[in-house]
């Protein structure tokens, strides 16, 4: 999967058509140590591991939010989990926990805004790339998160990997519609033919990340 | 709070549904086959939970692999039973 | 000693009485319910300033208090008194007005908000909810349809009618209102045990309407504390019917008590004296709430604050770690097939005894203070200073261990092993649950962690058990989590007993040797791919008892002919050891569901329904029965039950079904022939035999065999 360079900063990690968009990029960007701000399972290794690689988990720090106020003290927490290897946080899932009924709809609603100004100042004063993604969220919830966010990728699984759709960033794959198509032949280029074991950052079993 | 990763039990009946076109096309000699092979995997879904290897594809074929060694030793041991039957039959 | 509470606007009125003596009341009016909020000093003086001026707040102060269990030390917080019942209003307004003016979300946090108010109040004033042993009781029930229609006639007290009157007549109804009031007037009672809480407000309104004075308190009145909601819990619906109060009396309402059904009056009185929640909310508190409760009172006395949202994550960790720790227990694939010659063994207790024994609990697991690799597998370090859980648990594993033994010196059948039985089972509930409560994401006091290291510990204890039998003679058939079923594997195995005394050694935890079974039956799963985890059947040796655990005639769903035939079934394979013979038996209960010879009321189907009415869009047979309820204006909820027998399973409408209640005494013997055909496939399937073979065995010997039986 090719995928555009991460920029320091929070991005909006839009997925028009379904989850796992993030854990795609996150999985791609070859980070050294990554932050995982989990929710919903999002980080279930095997779907981390498609390629069933343990080495692909080293460097991968997860932790759990189980509710909305979790989610938020996480969020915190990772600004001083951060080491000077930190060189990407992932928080899938923003809004899920929000959403569910753990207290007054303004006490959440603030309670995620402020989490996605959180993870623009972290972005923004660290220079490390963040990524968050908002799938199955209300509308409301996915406009503050694009609001908070520096810029927006848009990602797409399809019946190959995930087509990503950056603003100046120009792929090597095919257009279709205005998004991006692969190949069979593509793919046989970039991870070997048949038979032969796919390297870690070209994997077309993205797809599994559902 | 519920657990993160699926169950291997769960993925194995996930994994074998993946094989359905290939089910499919056997006869049904084969088909019979088939079944059994993973009905074999599934005896051992137990040590594949606990092994836990990110590589779940493998512990199922490591999982066959060991019914079929169980078979073998089966087998084996009924041949030496029917074996030692024939050459008791042979010197009465 | 107190053991009803009531809080109203002006107070907390506290019912007393002393052994032998009359009931009275006091009202305090001066307890003032606190909450706690901590944050940067900065933040809470002038969150103490603006507090000031709101007329709900009477008075704040400064607290020494231990905001976490991971805390080392107490630190300074501020206390808001608030008026009686405002404590959640200002904690709101806290969150939403005070707090977003001026920091961050989360900058002040809250502590000892949702705590139910008459609990509150008994910890906060040392006020004990444990009621005299003399408490006095007093039952009342009416049938759900007679409920329903608001038929007085029917009421029952004590089990026996108040009226002997079979026609509902105003004047009958009056009758049954005076007996009431005069056995009330006789008994006194403490305590009012209904079949629904719904008598409070039919009793109360009905004796006011016909002119009768019949008070279910010790005062007039009644108050509704709240109203009918449906909720969702584990993943199950559940409906919580409305609530009520009468003064001086606690109310149990027995379709809306958990533990009221596993312990009675005795286990619910112990749980009272463990949580002091009082008798009238912990009858319908659930047993996470009861759990919760205990720990409440153990934080009270600890100067641990309670805190009101769960704002403590996990710490980030390896993605490896995680996904070492992400596993549930350890279970066998069972030995699918009849085995003779079995023993059962089980670590009693099993979970909460190995956060006793490694000291789990939220703030021991992975804590600051360690470097230790003291988890098997995941390397966290477990702190030595005594658990919080661990402190919680130790005591009620020991009172139930007494309790068990003290029921092994009892007598059967007397009045005291009823009383030992009752308060041994609310607490085997208690220690049930609290290891799911570990890793339940509103759980006061959980952590994640803690739940893998329970897990964690327990696989290794499970699997070093499995060595030790394997290395003694013996064969492991099945094993789930804490139990294993094992058969000589030659010919001197070494005994159980001492193979026992050896594991419970090394895991410092008790292995039991449950029981010894002629046979033992793990039965196939319905599609045939491979051996249901949890279904199995066991005939206990030398005592004429099965043990049944997933099979038809144990679930709850099943219809008392179903269930039966299926229990004979398995008694005819006991005798026999012959599947022919089972299937002769089968024929004959075939022959009189068909001959129209069973009698309804034990073909009765019971349904937990999810949805109202409105909520399904199939057709189905719980569909037909809700609107029968709904044609004799009986709304059922989401949690609740649907009782009905089948009349006709090949129609959509609500000719389908009939209702329990309803009268009638045709069925569809189809549809339970279908059942039946099931419940011996149970019986039938481990021996090897599907329904194809059945149903060609029958067809061979039908006639003969009836014959016989005939």
């Amino acid at each position: 999967m090719e995928t555009p360079p991460l920029e320091p900063g929070l991005t909006f990690v839009a997925q028009p058509d379904g989850r796992g968009g993030v854990a795609a990029l996150a999985r791609h960007a070859d980070a050294t140590e990554t932050l995982w701000v989990d929710t919903r399972g999002a980080a279930s290794t095997y779907a981390l591991t498609a390629d069933a690689d343990r080495s692909v988990l080293r460097g991968l720090r997860v932790a759990r939010a189980f509710t909305a106020h979790q989610h938020h003290a996480l969020v915190r927490r990772a600004v001083d989990a951060a080491t000077a290897r930190t060189d990407l946080v992932v928080a899938p899932n923003l809004a899920a926990l929000y959403e569910a009924a753990d207290g007054p709809d303004t006490e959440l609603d603030r309670l995620y805004a402020a989490t996605c100004s959180l993870l623009a100042a972290l972005g923004e004063s660290t220079g490390v790339p963040v990524l968050a993604g908002a799938p199955d969220a209300t509308d409301a919830h996915r406009e503050t998160l694009r609001e908070a966010a520096a810029r927006e990728v848009t990602c797409r699984p399809t019946d190959f990997g995930y087509a990503v759709d950056a603003p100046g960033f120009t792929q090597s794959g095919y257009w279709g519609g205005g998004w991006w198509q692969t190949t069979i032949p593509y793919w046989v280029a970039v991870c070997g033919a048949v038979g032969t074991s796919a390297p870690a950052t070209a994997d077309p079993v993205a797809v599994a990340v559902e | 709070m519920g657990r993160t990763n699926p169950t291997y039990r769960d993925f194995l009946a996930d994994y074998e549904g993946r094989w359905r076109d290939f089910r499919r096309a056997l006869r049904h000699e084969a088909g019979e086959d088939f079944d059994r092979l993973f009905a074999r995997a599934r005896r051992h879904a137990d040590a594949a939970g606990y092994a836990n290897d990110p590589d779940r594809e493998l512990l199922v074929v490591v999982s066959m692999l060991l019914a079929h060694e169980t078979e073998l030793r089966r087998l084996r041991e009924r041949v030496e039973t029917l074996e030692a039957a024939a050459e008791n039959d042979d010197g009465a | 000693m107190a053991f009803a509470f009531d809080v109203t606007g002006d107070g907390v009125r506290v019912w007393r009485r002393a052994p032998g003596g009359d009931a009275t009341v006091r009202t305090d009016r001066e307890f003032r319910p606190s909450l706690y909020a901590a944050g940067p000093d900065a933040a809470l003086a002038t969150l103490d300033e603006r507090l000031a001026r709101d007329p709900k707040v009477e008075a704040t102060g400064v607290a020494s208090r231990f905001t976490s269990l991971r805390d080392d030390a107490p630190r300074d917080v501020l206390r808001v008194d608030t008026a009686p019942g405002a404590v959640r209003q200002v904690a709101r307004e806290i969150r939403c007005i005070h707090e977003p003016d001026r920091w961050a979300p989360g900058t002040v946090r809250l502590y000892n908000v949702d705590l139910d108010p008459t609990a509150r109040y008994c910890l906060a004033t040392g006020t004990s909810p444990v009621p005299d042993a003399d408490l006095r009781s007093l039952s009342l029930s009416l049938p759900t349809a007679a409920l329903a229609d608001g038929d007085l006639t029917a009421l029952t007290c004590e089990g026996a009618p108040l009226a002997t009157d079979l026609e509902r007549t105003d004047a009958a109804e009056r009758r049954v209102l005076r007996a009431l009031a005069d056995r009330l007037a006789a008994a006194d009672p403490d305590v009012l045990v209904l079949s629904s809480a719904d008598l409070v407000p039919l009793l109360s309104d009905r004796a006011d309407d016909m002119g009768v004075d019949c008070s279910l308190g010790r005062e007039p009145g009644y108050r509704k504390l709240a109203g009918a909601n449906t909720y969702q819990s584990y993943g199950r619906v559940g409906h919580s019917p409305a609530r009520y109060a009468v003064p001086g009396r606690a109310i149990v309402d027995r379709s809306n008590s958990f533990l009221w059904d596993e312990g009675g009056l005795p286990g619910l009185l112990d749980l009272v004296e463990r949580s002091w929640l009082p008798l009238q909310v912990l009858s319908r508190a659930s047993i996470g709430t009861v759990f919760t409760g205990i720990q409440i009172r153990e934080a009270f006395e600890r100067d641990v604050l309670v805190p009101w949202r769960a704002w403590e994550p996990e710490a980030f960790k390896d993605a490896r770690t995680l996904h070492d720790a992400d596993r549930g227990g350890f279970t066998f694939e069972p030995a699918v097939g009849v085995h003779e010659d079995v023993v059962e063994v089980d670590f009693a207790s099993l979970y909460p005894r190995i956060m006793c024994e490694y000291n789990l609990s939220p703030e021991t697991v992975r804590c600051d203070c360690h470097d230790t690799d003291d988890v098997p597998g995941l390397g966290y370090s477990v702190c030595d200073d005594p658990g919080f859980v661990p402190s919680v648990l130790q005591p009620i594993l020991d009172d139930r261990a007494d309790l068990k033994a003290r029921l092994a010196d009892a007598g059967p059948d007397s009045a005291e092993t009823a009383r030992l039985e009752a308060r041994s089972g609310a607490l085997k509930w208690i220690l049930v649950t609290c290891f799911g409560y570990q890793g339940y994401r509103n759980s006061k006091f959980g952590r994640i962690e803690c739940h893998e290291a329970i897990n964690a510990h327990a696989r290794e204890i499970l699997l070093d058990a499995k060595d030790a039998l394997e290395t003694g003679g013996w064969r492991v058939l099945h094993g789930i989590v804490d139990s294993l079923w094992v058969t000589p594997r030659v010919e001197d195995p070494t005994p159980i007993e001492a193979l026992c005394e050896r594991i419970s050694a090394d895991a410092g935890i008790p292995l039991e040797r449950e029981d010894d079974f002629a046979w033992v039956s793990f039965v196939p799963r319905q599609d045939g791919r491979g051996g249901s985890l949890t279904s199995y059947v066991g005939k206990v040796a030398d005592r004429d008892e099965f043990k049944i655990r997933g099979l038809a005639a144990r679930r709850r769903s099943t219809c008392g002919f179903v269930a039966a035939a299926q229990r004979d079934l398995l008694r005819t394979f006991d005798a026999r050891r012959d599947p022919g013979a089972v299937c002769d038996r089968l024929a004959r209960h075939v022959a009189r569901l068909e001959a129209g010879r069973v009698d309804p009321a034990d073909l009765v189907v019971r349904t937990r329904i999810s949805k109202s009415l409105d909520g399904y869009d199939r057709r189905s047979r719980t569909v037909a029965a809700l609107e029968r309820y709904r044609d004799h204006g009986i709304e059922r909820h989401p949690g609740q039950d649907v009782r009905y027998v089948v009349v006709d399973d090949t129609v959509r409408s609500r000719e389908r079904v009939r209702l329990a209640f309803e009268a009638g005494d045709d069925y569809d013997a189809t549809f339970y022939r279908e059942r039946l055909a099931r419940a011996a496939g149970e019986v039938l399937s481990p021996l090897g035999w599907d329904r194809d073979r059945v149903r060609g065995y029958l067809r061979d010997t039908r006639d003969t065999t009836l014959g016989a039986f005939e």
